[in-house]
C-alpha cells in the first residue's frame, strides 16, 4: 500500500472529527471536500496531534486541502512517506 | 527585524478604558454565530455609544495617569487606526482633552503593533531628553464595520490602553511594579499590505459615492484558513528572534502579553512556542480584538490580576496590518 493510500484511511476518523456534516459529502477520494475554515483549523490541530508534525500556512493553501487525496498527497509529502 | 536594546526606560504606570456597553456575538446577526464562536472564541466585546470617538476613549484611559503630572508630560503618542477624523491627528484631541501644556502630540499608524511601536517611539524621546511620555492605543472600530461581512464584525471591540513612559527618575505610587524595558524588535513586511485593508478613503482610491456604495471604507480582510496560520507564525518567528537576539528563548518568558486577535490564533501560538496557555495574558473571549489597544488592555488587567509580580520578565508580542510587527521584553521592577 503506497504511503499516499495509508494516509486516505489514517484521515479518515480525523475528517469525521473535524467535520460535522461529513456524511453528506462524497466519500470519493478525488471530491471536493469544500471545507470552510474553522474545519481546515481543526482537522490542521487533529492532524498535528496525530502525526506529531507542524503545518505551515503553505502547506494549507486551499489546494492542499480540496480532496481527501489532496490532503493524503500533502502528509505522505509532509511524513517524508512514513504513514 | 530589528533588536534595539534600552537602559533606562521604563513603563511607570499602565491604564486602560472600556465602554459600558457588551455585546455578545450571539447579537450581532451573524448568520452562523456558533460556528464564529468556535472560529474566534470571542463571546463579547466592548462598543462605544454613538457620540463617543477614540479621542474620547483614550483621554478616558490615560485621565487617571496624568492626574497630577500634567507639567511633566514631554509628549503625546497615540496609536490607532481609527482616527476620529481623517485629518488632523487624534494626538492633539488628547492633548487638549487631558489638559496638558502644548507638547508634541502625534498619531502613529501601525495597526495592532501600534502599542510597542509608540513604546519604542517614546524610549527613543527619553533618549534624547524627554522625561515622560505619554503613550496610547485606541480604537473605535466596531461602528465601522460592514454587517455584511460577519467573519471581520464577530472580531473587533472598542477600547483603549494608555502608559506613562518615564525613567527611575520618574516619580510613581509604588502600589505596582514598573517594568524596565530591556529591548524592543520591530520590523513591517509592506508585501502583506493587502491581507488586511480599508480599500477606500485613502489617496490611492479617494471616497466617491461608488466607494461609499461598495462599502470600500469598512475593514476587509483576506478570508481563509492562509491568514491565520500566517499569523501564528508571524508572532511566532517574532517571539522566537526577539528572545534569540537577548540570548533567551520564549519559554524564558514568565509571561507574554500578545496581541489579541482570536483565541485559536493564541492557543496555536502557546503550543507552537511551548509555552503554557497558564503564562499568556489572554482577554480576547471577553474584550475581542481592539487593535492596537489590544496589548496595552491586557497588559493593564494582567496588573489588576496581580499576574506581574518583581522580577519577572514579561513579553508584550504584537503583529497586525501591513503587515507589521513589534515586540518588546521587560522586566518587572520596584
Amino acid at each position: 500500500m503506497s504511503s499516499e493510500a495509508r494516509f486516505l484511511t489514517r484521515i479518515e476518523p480525523l475528517l469525521a472529527a473535524a467535520i460535522a456534516d461529513l456524511a453528506l459529502r462524497s466519500p470519493d477520494a478525488d471530491a471536493e471536500l469544500s471545507l470552510r475554515s474553522i474545519e481546515v483549523i481543526t482537522l490542521v490541530d487533529l492532524l498535528e496531534a496525530e502525526l506529531d508534525l507542524v503545518l505551515t500556512s503553505d502547506d494549507v493553501r486551499p489546494e492542499h486541502f480540496a480532496t481527501r487525496r489532496s490532503i493524503a498527497r500533502l502528509l505522505a509529502a509532509r511524513h517524508g512517506g512514513a504513514g | 527585524m530589528r533588536t534595539t536594546r534600552f537602559e533606562g526606560p521604563m513603563i511607570v504606570r499602565t491604564a486602560h478604558h472600556l465602554p459600558t456597553r457588551v455585546v455578545r456575538t450571539r447579537d450581532i446577526g451573524l448568520p452562523d454565530a456558533d460556528e464564529m464562536l468556535r472560529l474566534t472564541g470571542i463571546e463579547t466585546r466592548h462598543v462605544a455609544s454613538d457620540d463617543v470617538a477614540t479621542s474620547d476613549l483614550v483621554v478616558a484611559a490615560a485621565a487617571s495617569l496624568v492626574a497630577e503630572r500634567r507639567d511633566d508630560i514631554d509628549r503625546v503618542l497615540v496609536a490607532t487606526v481609527t482616527p476620529d477624523h481623517p485629518s488632523p491627528a487624534t494626538a492633539p484631541l488628547v492633548q487638549h482633552g487631558l489638559g496638558l501644556s502644548f507638547v508634541p502630540s502625534m498619531d502613529l499608524s501601525a495597526a495592532c503593533a501600534g502599542y510597542v511601536y509608540a513604546l519604542d517611539l517614546a524610549a527613543r524621546a527619553l533618549a534624547t531628553g524627554d522625561r515622560t511620555v505619554l503613550i496610547a492605543a485606541g480604537e473605535c472600530r466596531f461602528r465601522t464595520l460592514d454587517a455584511a461581512a460577519p467573519g471581520v464584525r464577530a472580531l473587533f471591540g472598542d477600547g483603549a490602553a494608555a502608559a506613562l513612559v518615564g525613567t527611575d527618575a520618574t516619580p510613581h505610587a509604588g502600589d505596582r511594579p514598573r517594568l524596565r524595558l530591556v529591548a524592543t524588535c520591530l520590523g513591517a513586511d509592506g508585501r502583506h499590505h493587502g491581507a488586511i485593508r480599508v480599500p477606500a478613503g485613502g489617496s490611492r482610491k479617494p471616497t466617491t459615492r461608488e466607494s461609499v456604495e461598495l462599502g470600500e471604507h469598512a475593514l476587509r480582510m483576506q478570508d481563509g484558513p492562509t491568514v491565520f496560520f500566517q499569523a501564528v507564525e508571524g508572532f511566532v518567528d517574532l517571539a522566537r528572534e526577539t528572545s534569540k537576539s537577548l540570548g533567551l528563548a520564549p519559554a524564558d518568558m514568565d509571561l507574554i502579553v500578545p496581541h489579541q486577535p482570536n483565541l485559536r490564533i493564541l492557543e496555536r501560538l502557546s503550543r507552537l512556542l511551548r509555552v503554557p496557555p497558564e503564562r499568556f495574558a489572554i482577554d480576547v473571549d471577553r474584550i475581542g480584538n481592539v487593535g492596537g489597544a489590544s496589548v496595552g488592555i491586557a497588559l493593564d488587567r494582567a496588573f489588576e490580576a496581580e499576574r506581574i509580580r518583581e522580577g519577572m520578565r514579561v513579553m508584550l508580542l504584537t503583529a497586525g496590518a501591513g503587515f507589521t510587527a513589534g515586540a518588546a521584553v521587560l522586566e518587572a521592577v520596584r
